[in-house]
């Protein structure tokens, strides 16, 4: 019974067991949730969410929060949308400009909220407001339809029969696993959200470190535009309005701690999952938009908290299998 | 001995506090050099100023004969000066063998972690330390003890040619204070140099060859340990007269009991505290920092939880779980924190002066009676001479002292019975401290049961009836105002007495 407890207290095990849970009743509830073709949807749904939470969870994990993506997302579709539908640009040439886009929005997050000494929840908020301004300012308001033919094959192709998103979220994760896991710049965002001083005392640069948390959390943002406006084949100044905290809610469900410090790219992808399983079994279940939102806010509530309290579970586990 | 660090003429003065006055060391090769002095009395200052964590006003810096200058801890760590700060400078969330092998893990050719290599570097390193501590263990699994030990042994692991340490038994066992000094024993015979501050003067003699002894901020004297006493260290570092700054002590015959705590105890905290107060009677607590002093006042007034024990108030026993129980039998608590705990500091002088007992000036529908809450706020202002341009300035533009003197007249609004003073006079000028002293005889003439912790020698002296002593959380003496001296009370403090007997 070791095993058990020990599970209980490793720090996958209530992000995991929160989606096994959601798969589960998923599952139960409507056979059609394991069809392949149900499969491949969920995939496509996850895709954008998942993709922008890796940014999130850098940020996160150094202590900090990013209120912004989901504007970052709206700002780079209607952009994009922009460049290649209105002016004409190759479609490789606005998809690399929009990308330069994501990362100068995370460089103003960034930079305000370090050099800038000003929190980053306010920061955010506010660039959270600016970049959907600028979003509707240079579309004046109205959505940018049939962009270009040659965007949705980048989302709606198959490699083997698999949708490409799925190739895009596991090797931008197991990029942003091997990042965080196995460089020293990784490390050391850990140690800066782990505790600021201590990480300053050992010489890492703490602003800079903070900083590229908030570009690659601006690429991630960009690259989710980017397939959102593959998906739609469309670009929006409302597009993307639940992203910024669905990716602070895949941080959180898959344990990364607002403090800083704790959470990992793999737990974040479950969160992710987690997310985006609510949504797609209530969808088949043609549960109405408000009961979904609030099935959502419910299992962030469970996740969040099972993992908080998992030592006392995984106690209250030790003692029972003890006392039989 | 070959020279290996020289301080000369550094001085360092902080808004106020010319906390480091024009002092000048130097350390030996394989030395271990001690730094006493009373709390503020500059030490602290003066090593981070060697460690980099802060910069001199004036003064240098010379290693191994060359003049050096630091921006950073970083800096003075790749020059070959290291520092074990106070407080732990570990990352919990990381495991042992990335805190000590912090931003400078084994990489290889993409920058990329070697964890393999990492993790054999941390066993081998922790063996060599016969330190039987697994490197993937998370440091917050660890105890105080264990973290403090890791710390220093982080420090350790950047080879520094000089290794300054601020209190580094402070949270250690006997048996882990004894593996420290057999490994610093070690360290030096292959030559690495100690800066080692202390407060436990036993320590000295067991560790050190040499010992310094600082004094607001000024060198005082440099002796061999083996031609010292702990007396002489201890008159050393006090060296100071006492003025009558805390006005003539009025011989007054006490009255009833007003407090009695018996065998208070906090697990881990502090154990078996018994003492009485008596009505106009001034106790005060002396005591190192951490020796419990707060942790006791705390406790009595509700904030902390306390484990067992017993609280009477004029002769009836009471039960406080919350500061709010504690009010309300009219026991006040101030503060040592005035900044962090005591003042809404964001707020007016008027809101604070009510803030503890608002209901007096509330009606039945618990709206505030604006006219009462006025009049009250000038008058306080007033009888305790607070210099204010109005009651309804901002408190946080108001001096230190003037802050202080707001705290004092906050809580004589609920017409305390007992008031527990918690450093009152920290960073407070001496003209507003002579008027706090005031206030205090003040109180105490008019029957309130006063107890006052100060780290200040002289003030307890100046002040008090009786002085209890705390070492480590427990009450190590107790001194008679006849027998007031700052010696035998700093011997009580660094649990000398026990020493001695034993």
């Amino acid at each position: 019974m070791e095993r058990v407890s020990r599970f209980f207290r490793s720090t996958v095990a209530g992000p995991l067991v929160a989606f096994l849970v959601v798969a589960t009743f998923a599952s139960l509830a409507t056979p059609r949730f394991l069809q392949p073709q149900n499969l491949s949807n969920v995939s496509l749904q996850v895709a954008t969410v998942a993709v922008v939470s890796i940014g999130a969870t850098l940020v996160i994990l150094t202590g900090g929060i990013d209120l912004s993506p989901g504007s970052t997302v709206a700002l780079v579709t209607c952009t994009l949308a922009i460049l290649v539908k209105n002016m004409g640009l190759p479609l490789p040439v606005g998809i690399l400009l929009v990308l330069l886009l994501g990362v100068a929005c995370g460089f103003v997050n960034g930079f305000f909220s370090t050099y800038g000494r000003i929190p980053s929840f306010i920061v955010t908020l506010a660039t959270m407001s600016i970049y959907r301004g600028l979003a509707f300012l240079i579309t004046k308001g109205t959505p940018i339809f049939s962009v270009s033919p040659a965007l949705e094959p980048l989302f709606y192709g198959k490699l083997l029969g698999i949708p490409l998103p799925f190739y895009y979220v596991v090797i931008l994760y197991a990029l942003g696993s091997l990042f965080l896991r196995n460089t020293v710049q990784g490390r050391a965002i850990y140690a800066v959200g782990g505790n600021e001083s201590a990480a300053r005392l050992t010489g890492i640069a703490v602003n800079r470190s903070k900083l590229l948390a908030f570009v690659v959390a601006g690429l991630t943002a960009a690259i989710g535009g980017v397939l959102l406006t593959a998906w739609l084949n469309s670009g929006s100044p409302n597009y993307g309005a639940e992203l910024g905290l669905q990716s602070i809610a895949a941080a959180v469900i898959g344990g990364a701690s607002l403090v800083g410090g704790y959470g990992s790219m793999i737990a974040t992808l479950v969160g992710a999952l987690t997310v985006a399983v609510v949504q797609n079994g209530l969808n088949l279940l043609a549960v109405p938009a408000s009961w979904q939102e609030i099935t959502l806010g419910i299992v962030i509530v469970a996740a969040v908290g099972l993992d908080m309290w998992k030592s006392s579970i995984g106690r209250a586990f030790s003692k029972l299998f003890r006392q039989t | 001995m070959e020279e290996v660090l020289r301080a000369e003429n550094i001085s360092k003065s902080f808004p106020g506090v010319l906390a480091v006055d024009n002092v000048s060391l130097s350390l030996g090769h394989g030395e271990i050099l001690a730094l006493v002095g009373e709390n503020g009395a500059g030490k602290s200052t003066l090593t981070q100023i060697l460690g980099g964590a802060q910069r001199p006003d004036s003064g240098r810096i010379i290693l191994e004969g060359k003049t050096v200058s630091f921006n950073s801890p970083a800096d003075a760590i790749r020059a070959g000066i290291s520092m074990v700060f106070q407080e732990l400078s570990l990352v919990g969330s990381l495991s042992v063998a990335e805190n000590i092998f912090a931003n400078r893990q084994p990489v290889g050719r993409l920058n990329n972690v070697q964890w393999k290599a990492l993790y054999q570097e941390a066993q081998d390193f922790l063996s060599r330390f016969d330190l039987d501590l697994d490197p993937r263990i998370l440091v917050k699994r660890l105890s105080m003890g264990q973290q403090q030990i890791l710390e220093i042994l982080k420090a350790i692991s950047t080879h520094p040619k000089v290794l300054i340490l601020d209190e580094p038994t402070s949270s250690l066992t006997e048996n882990e204070i004894a593996y420290l000094f057999q490994n610093i024993r070690k360290l030096q015979e292959q030559g690495m140099s100690f800066i080692y501050i202390t407060h436990k003067l036993s320590e000295i003699f067991q560790i050190a060859s040499r010992v310094i002894v600082m004094r607001d901020g000024k060198y005082i004297a440099s002796r061999n340990v083996s031609e010292v006493s702990e007396n002489d260290l201890v008159s050393m570092m006090v060296g100071r007269q006492i003025t009558n700054l805390y006005g003539a002590a009025v011989e007054k015959p006490l009255g009833a009991e007003r407090l009695r705590v018996e065998s208070l105890s906090r697990k881990g905290v502090f154990q078996d505290i018994n003492f009485q107060l008596r009505a106009g009677e001034i106790l005060g607590f002396a005591g190192l920092v951490g020796a419990g002093r707060t942790e006791v006042a705390r406790a009595i007034f509700g904030i902390d939880r306390k484990d067992s024990g017993k609280i009477y108030l004029n002769g009836n026993e009471i039960q406080i779980s919350k500061p709010e129980d504690a009010i309300k039998r009219r026991i006040a608590y101030l503060t040592e924190d005035r900044k962090g705990w005591g003042l809404f500091l964001g707020m007016t002088v008027r809101e604070n002066l009510i803030a503890p007992s608002l209901k007096r000036f509330a009606s039945r529908m618990d709206f505030l009676n604006q006219k009462l809450v006025n009049e009250y706020a000038e008058k306080q202002i007033e009888i305790y001479s607070i210099q204010t341009a109005s009651i309804l300035k901002k408190v946080l533009h108001l001096s230190g002292g003037n802050q202080q003197k707001c705290l004092v007249a906050m809580w004589m609004g609920i017409q305390p019975e007992v008031v527990i003073f918690d450093e009152p006079t920290r960073g407070v000028d001496v003209g507003a401290r002579a008027e706090i002293y005031k206030t205090l005889r003040e109180f105490a003439n008019a029957g309130v049961g006063i107890i006052l912790i100060s780290s200040d020698l002289p003030e307890l002296i100046g002040m008090c009836d009786r002085i209890l002593v705390m070492h480590q959380g427990r009450i190590k003496g107790e001194v008679q105002r006849k027998d007031f001296s700052e010696e035998l009370i700093l011997s009580y403090a660094a649990g000398l007495e026990e020493t001695q007997h034993a």
